[in-house]
């Protein structure tokens, strides 16, 4: 019985794989792009996807109340007009008025606060939830002023509801076909998705934008088709033969080889934490060993694709940025403090395992094996190098201080995005006890860290940038370079990346 | 007979099915705590022992898998970790992209194949004979993810005579399939060559020549039928390892077959939509077994006898004379093992020499 359902599986099959698939595109009169991404979004419910693979593409069709200026990096309205703190742990949104969401609901305080509350559930746990600090909950106060109010004073609160898009309540309403029919009330409303091949998005014509300047953006494209390409060569190809306008994540080689490259830094650094459970790497000499023996420049620019060297693992756009001079490559100073080490009876040549995820950052098996030559040098003699493959790698990272064995002497080589360009966010991460990717665990720290969370403003960025100078000296982290991202596109195309990183069609003009 | 023999294959192929999913549920159950994989990092702990009870995984091991087995039964695979919905939609949406991927690659690989081993085997050793050997080797010899690369950038970028990369129409399979083919058709080319070599060498063929039959009707009639068991079992071979999913080639190609989704889901630990993956493959390379299976019956109507008669064996000796009569006993060349490669050896001789 199997055999013959896998039988007539097959018979289907052939008929039905000579066939185009292909969609027609609607004959609006605008342009239409093809964009081609590393990766498939794995889910079309923004709150899940919206953190990894998902955004270039839903970043279109769902809004946030508040956005970037490209130019300026400041906070600008989007679904929001205007906003304020009330006190401690109340903030007010005035909202847009005349916005509906893709599915006709009207977008209201109403809709805005059930969705929120739905997207920023701690019970729901979902990926967007990591990009908010204490729990917040959301209610309307009249028809256009919502309320948000947090659990514990939480002064970037707008900084984060930035990345915090807001998906219209049906959709939320429907969990049998959230996870496929994402609506918004943004400027491209979701067309079809044919697993595996494309995600075809459409102009709105009824965005609030098309009359407002506030909206940072035009609908000059009628139409955009996302297709997944993993291989850099084939995204980088399909340039040449007008087969994508857009390719993004290219080598810096193909970037230039495209017809048009455009090379930028962004919210990301590249960074290599040190395991300060383990005997040999609780040792600060060995820990400023290890950043002054890595030759940073050339891990940056002749291994990952170019890119500056920085002293802290967040780049200069970001509040708490203290403009730290990157330790230098330095083998001779390196090999000197091992053998101080070594002299006051540290094990210098136990193992130590520098390591990356693969396919993650382009050419990491390379880079660490650069690294781990590097440490030898200056006398960690144990060092060797590993990749590991996503879900393992993963479940070996995020487990947090407290559960990384003793016996672990991880170097691992990872990429950190700060993408509410906000310091905190990565010292909650990286530095602090309680860090989901923390291998270190300091009491002052813990200080520095609990009273600067609660200011803003200048008295914030101070706050931060002194826990950066204290981390500087400890170097649990060694910070090594904030890549370029290299986006290839066509002539037609006129786009400038933004440097956080989001794919934004309205931003993008074509001349035909 | 023939229906015996196929109803014995097809029990054979569901027993095999039902072990390949046991086997694997045990394995991918031993390997993680689908709670925690299907979490974010930072679930709470209170959220992780919930979503254990409500996903049944504090229950004993043997009431989960009865319950694993009993949805298999109705085609239920769970749902998928990575992607939120039923496991096994997600593997038969990339059925007809792999169907097509293997039908394009070996409707071109197998007859060109066939074509050159018959064109060698006529002369063996001669100057045509070596240089398609040679070629055949380089056939089976060059990695496919290079040569795909290599027809993107030429074929696709540089000449743009064809789409680089995607799914659609025909034009889409070219630049895959032949990045595919041409190991496959390196191999069957050489298992052609020498199978059609050994027949054209067999003492019948030399008969049909005394008799004055023209060449290309004893290639055509009588050798050709008789060398395709090997040829049968070589490319079926071939079938499965596509079946299995051209990985590297679907992944360069970003062609959506159900291998770069098989490889997608293990990295994910996405367990359900692994063992929908498993099922899905394996099913297909059962039945492609039963088809070839059907075929050496076509070719080797003996196949089924034999079978049959080794396994009434050991309990009808004493009956030996009745056996005495049957067809298979007139063959010199049928042996006892029932190898096909070996029955293949004077499958049409009786008749031929009539």
């Amino acid at each position: 019985m199997v055999a013959g359902v896998a039988a007539s599986a097959l018979v289907l099959g052939a008929c039905s794989g000579g066939e185009t698939e292909e969609t027609a595109a609607d004959d609006t009169g605008g342009a239409e792009v093809t964009i081609a991404l590393p990766e498939e979004p794995r889910t079309l419910a923004s709150w899940n996807a919206y953190s990894n693979d998902g955004h270039p593409v839903l970043r279109n069709v769902t809004e946030a109340l508040l956005n970037r200026d490209p130019d300026s990096n400041e906070l600008v309205p989007e679904l929001a007009t205007s906003w304020e703190q009330i006190d401690d742990t109340n903030w007010q949104f005035t909202l847009r008025e005349g916005v509906t969401f893709h599915d006709g609901t009207p977008f209201d305080a109403e809709a805005a606060a059930t969705s929120l509350n739905f997207v920023l559930d701690p019970e729901n746990a979902f990926p967007m939830r990591t990009f908010l600090g204490p729990d917040v909950t959301a209610s309307a106060v009249d028809e256009f002023t919502l309320n948000v109010e947090t659990e514990s004073p939480d002064p970037i609160l707008p900084t984060r509801l930035y990345f915090v898009t807001i998906p219209s309540p049906e959709q939320v309403d429907d969990p049998d076909r959230y996870e496929t029919n994402p609506i918004g009330t943004g400027p491209y409303a979701f067309e079809s998705w044919n697993r595996g091949q494309n995600i075809v998005l459409t102009a709105n014509e009824d965005w609030w934008g098309a009359e407002s300047d506030e909206a940072m953006g035009e609908q000059d494209i009628a139409q955009a088709t996302y297709v997944f390409r993993p291989e850099t060569e084939v995204r980088a190809g399909m340039l040449s033969s007008n087969e994508a306008d857009l390719a993004p994540r290219i080598t810096s080689e193909q970037c230039e080889a495209a017809p048009v490259c455009e090379s930028t830094p962004t919210v990301e650094t590249v960074v290599l934490r040190l395991d300060t459970p383990n005997p040999l790497l609780a040792d600060q000499r060995v820990r400023e060993a290890i950043a002054l023996a890595i030759d940073k420049d050339q891990i940056m620019n002749d291994i990952l694709g170019g890119g500056e060297t920085v002293g802290q693992i967040v780049g200069p756009g970001a509040v708490g940025y203290a403009d730290l001079e990157p330790y230098p490559y330095d083998p001779d100073r390196a090999a000197e403090l091992v053998a101080e080490a070594q002299a006051d009876g540290v094990d210098v040549t136990a193992p130590i395992t520098v390591i990356a995820r693969e396919g993650f950052i382009l050419r990491a098996s390379e880079a660490v094996q650069v690294i781990a030559a590097e440490l030898q040098e200056i006398g960690l003699t144990g060092a060797t190098s590993e990749t590991q493959e996503t879900a393992a790698f993963e479940e070996q990272w995020t487990i947090g201080y407290d559960n990384i064995p003793e016996d672990r002497a991880w170097a691992g080589l990872q990429q950190h995005g700060q993408e509410l360009m906000d310091y905190a966010g990565s010292i909650g991460g990286y530095y602090s006890c309680d860090g989901q990717t923390s291998a270190y665990c300091d009491p002052t720290l813990e200080d520095m860290y609990a009273e600067a969370v609660t200011t803003s403003d200048d008295e914030r960025q101070e706050a931060l940038a002194a826990i950066a100078e204290y981390v500087y000296e400890e170097v649990p982290v060694v910070p090594i370079g904030q890549p370029n991202f290299n986006f290839g596109m066509t002539e037609r195309l006129e786009w400038t990346p933004r440097m956080d990183g989001f794919i934004l069609l309205k931003e993008m003009t074509v001349s035909e | 007979m023939v229906l015996r023999y196929l109803g014995k294959r097809l029990l054979h192929a569901v027993l095999v099915l039902a072990s390949v999913l046991v086997a694997v549920w045990f394995v991918v159950n031993a390997i993680g705590d689908p709670a925690r994989l299907i979490l974010p990092p930072s679930a709470s702990e209170q959220l992780y022992l919930d979503t254990r009870e409500s996903m049944g995984l504090n229950d004993p091991i043997l009431v989960q898998f009865w319950r694993s087995v009993s949805g298999w039964l109705t085609g239920d695979f769970g749902i998928s970790v990575w992607q939120n919905v039923p496991a096994l939609p997600l593997v038969l949406e990339r059925l007809p992209a792999t169907l097509l991927l293997t039908t394009v690659t070996l409707g071109v690989a197998v007859p060109l194949a066939l074509a050159l081993g018959i064109i060698s085997a006529l002369r063996p050793e001669g100057p045509l004979d070596r240089t398609l050997t040679t070629i055949s080797l380089a056939g089976v010899s060059i990695a496919d993810f290079w040569l795909g690369l290599m027809l993107i950038l030429v074929v696709g970028v540089h000449l743009q005579l064809l789409p680089t990369s995607g799914y659609g129409g025909l034009e889409y399979a070219v630049l895959p399939a032949t990045a595919l083919a041409l190991r496959p058709l390196g191999r069957l080319a050489q298992v052609s060559r020498s199978a059609m070599v050994e027949e054209m060498q067999k003492p019948y063929i030399t008969t049909l020549r005394a008799q004055g039959m023209p060449e290309h009707t004893i290639v055509r009639k009588h050798a050709l039928k008789n060398s395709l068991i090997p040829i049968i079992t070589v490319g079926g071979d071939e079938i499965a390892t596509f079946l299995n999913g051209a990985v590297v080639i679907e992944t360069i190609f970003a062609w959506p077959g159900v291998g770069g989704l098989f490889i997608q889901a293990i990295e994910r630990r996405d367990l359900p939509l692994v063992t929908a993956c498993v099922f899905v493959i394996a099913s297909m390379i059962i039945v492609v077994n039963l088809l070839i299976d059907l075929a050496y019956l076509w070719i080797d109507p003996r196949t089924a006898l034999t079978e049959t008669r080794r396994r009434r064996a050991p309990w009808s000796r004493a009956a030996g004379k009745n056996r005495s009569t049957s067809k298979s006993s007139q063959s010199p060349s049928t042996s006892p093992t029932t190898s096909p490669l070996a029955a293949a050896g004077g499958a049409d001789t009786g008749g031929s020499t009539r």
